[in-house]
């Protein structure tokens, strides 16, 4: 089971949740699964290797993936879409840096439409300027910040950002 | 019978022209094509709006190399999946607004068949074979009884060996794209280095995983940082690394030949340009009295050779649905088998 950290904030606002493994993570991820529902955008920022795609995999069982499926990284692709109880949309923004390049992509229609989207390499939204552009800042959504503490273990920051109503499923996390 | 190709799935705008199943008339990349001077400036690199900049001019271009008119096409074929919705809609409308205007029969084409078939743009291999596509989006194996008969017999479960090779070599600080870069400086490294992980996902599997390798080059180069475990040079970690992709894609080409019974291995993608990869799966396949089979580089990364090429089979063995060519339509997960 992946620790609860002790300075966990009282209020809830934010959530620190360390791993010992990337098994550990895919729990984690699956928990954090179950908690979204259709709509919902999940943010995730982390280096190379930190474990997104991991984290990602566990989402989407917690969405009701198949037990048998794995989801594939979405680099090259940029976005891949799986089926859970609704659909999933896995982005990777890895390839892309300019405004220019995150427009073509199309993105807004996938990110404010149906589905539960999981962005890898949300660093770029902000560098692009194309949150700020779409009004993602302003939109509901979760933050999840994965920092590397030792060879396996991973620290997940999880942050509700302007979905207070719907912030309190998340906290059966910890 | 000429056979017009386009593929629009990923990030190149392409079209070819095709003859008779391996008689190639032209074959424009948009890349490879004088965009700067028409657009003024750099055009972007990812699908989507630039690929609409870029489709009419790619198809002119393909019927002027091949020195045909549109008039002189037999069949159009276009990737319909998988592949960004975006960007497969931009090839396959063009396709059919083209089919429609000119009163031509139309092929949807799925973009992993047309790697599979690309080997057959420069010589014929007999039924069945095992097909490794790997590239910086599939690490796939395949079982190829015939055209249009291929059954999925593994696949990665995380990142394709092609985007290993890009994320070690932004590790490293090296340019894009990563596999010429790493091959090029593990020519002066030693391939047992250091020993990473093979992640083999049980003796019986053939699916992939290089997520962990990733992370483990990571682990030793922020080690390497501290001053902490091997010392490696960049030549050793390159080395070591390529040969941890390499054996894991030989030993599970080969298992699968094994479990499958077969004789003939076509290796496919842009990861097949890979010379350690070509090498370590040659020998071990002379070992077996195997043959193995390698399409030319520009066949193996995306084009529209291979789509045309897999719409001539595909026409030559069943022809064209008349009643579903205008409902064609993308899909962004389509599969094979």
């Amino acid at each position: 089971m992946p620790a609860r950290k002790p300075e966990t904030d009282p209020i809830l606002k934010k959530m620190e949740i360390t791993t010992q493994n990337p098994e550990e993570t895919l729990i984690l991820g699956e928990k954090l699964g179950k908690t979204l529902q259709s709509g919902d955008i999940l943010l995730l920022y982390g280096d190379l290797g930190a474990g997104k795609t991991t984290l990602t995999q566990g989402i989407c069982y917690g969405l009701g993936l198949a037990r048998k499926e794995y989801i594939r990284s979405p680099t090259f692709t940029l976005i891949n879409e799986y089926k859970g109880k609704g659909p999933i949309y896995h982005i990777d923004l890895y390839r892309v840096d300019t405004l220019e390049e995150i427009e073509n992509l199309g993105l807004e229609e996938v990110l404010f439409g149906e589905g539960v989207s999981i962005v890898e390499w949300a660093e770029k939204l902000q560098t692009s300027a194309y949150g700020k552009s779409v009004g993602l800042e302003e939109h509901p959504h979760i933050t999840v910040k994965i920092t590397y503490t030792h060879e396996n273990k991973r620290s997940f920051a999880i942050e509700p950002v302007n979905m207070t109503d719907r912030a309190s499923p998340l906290f059966s996390l910890q | 019978m000429l056979v017009l190709g386009i593929e629009t799935s990923c990030d190149e705008t392409a079209a070819a022209v095709l003859k008779d199943g391996n008689i190639l008339l032209s074959n424009v990349i948009a890349d490879q094509i004088s965009l700067h001077d028409k657009y003024g400036g750099v055009v972007p690199e990812l699908a989507g709006r630039s690929h609409v900049e870029r489709i009419h001019h790619v198809i002119e271009q393909a019927l002027k190399d091949a020195k045909v008119s549109l008039a002189e096409i037999d069949l159009i074929a276009a990737t319909r999946g998988p592949g960004l919705v975006g960007s497969l809609l931009v090839g396959l409308n063009t396709a059919k607004g083209i089919a429609y205007s000119s009163k031509k029969p139309i092929l949807g084409i799925n973009h992993l068949e047309g790697h599979l078939l690309a080997i057959f743009l420069q010589e014929k291999v007999e039924f069945p074979f095992l097909a490794l596509g790997v590239s910086g989006g599939h690490t796939d194996l395949y079982r190829v009884d015939g055209f249009g008969k291929y059954t999925l017999l593994g696949r990665t479960r995380d990142d394709a060996a092609g985007e290993s090779f890009d994320k070690v070599a932004k590790m490293l600080g090296l340019g894009y794209p990563g596999g010429p870069v790493i091959e090029k400086l593990a020519r002066s490294g030693k391939p047992d280095a250091f020993p990473f992980p093979r992640a083999m996902l049980g003796n019986e599997s053939l699916d992939f995983s290089f997520s962990g390798l990733k992370t483990a080059v990571r682990n030793l180069l922020l080690k390497r940082q501290r001053r902490e475990g091997p010392q490696l040079s960049d030549a050793d970690v390159a080395a070591s690394f390529q040969a941890a992709v390499v054996d894991v894609l030989v030993k599970k080409v080969f298992l699968a030949c094994e479990q499958q019974d077969l004789s003939r291995v076509v290796v496919t993608g842009g990861v097949a340009a890979n010379g350690a990869l070509r090498e370590a799966v040659k020998t071990a396949a002379e070992a077996r009295g195997m043959q193995t089979y390698f399409p030319k580089l520009v066949f193996c990364t995306d084009n529209a050779a291979m789509i045309a090429c897999a719409a001539y089979h595909r026409y030559q063995n069943g022809g064209v649905p008349d009643t579903e060519a205008m409902q064609l339509d993308a899909s962004a997960t389509l599969s094979l088998d």
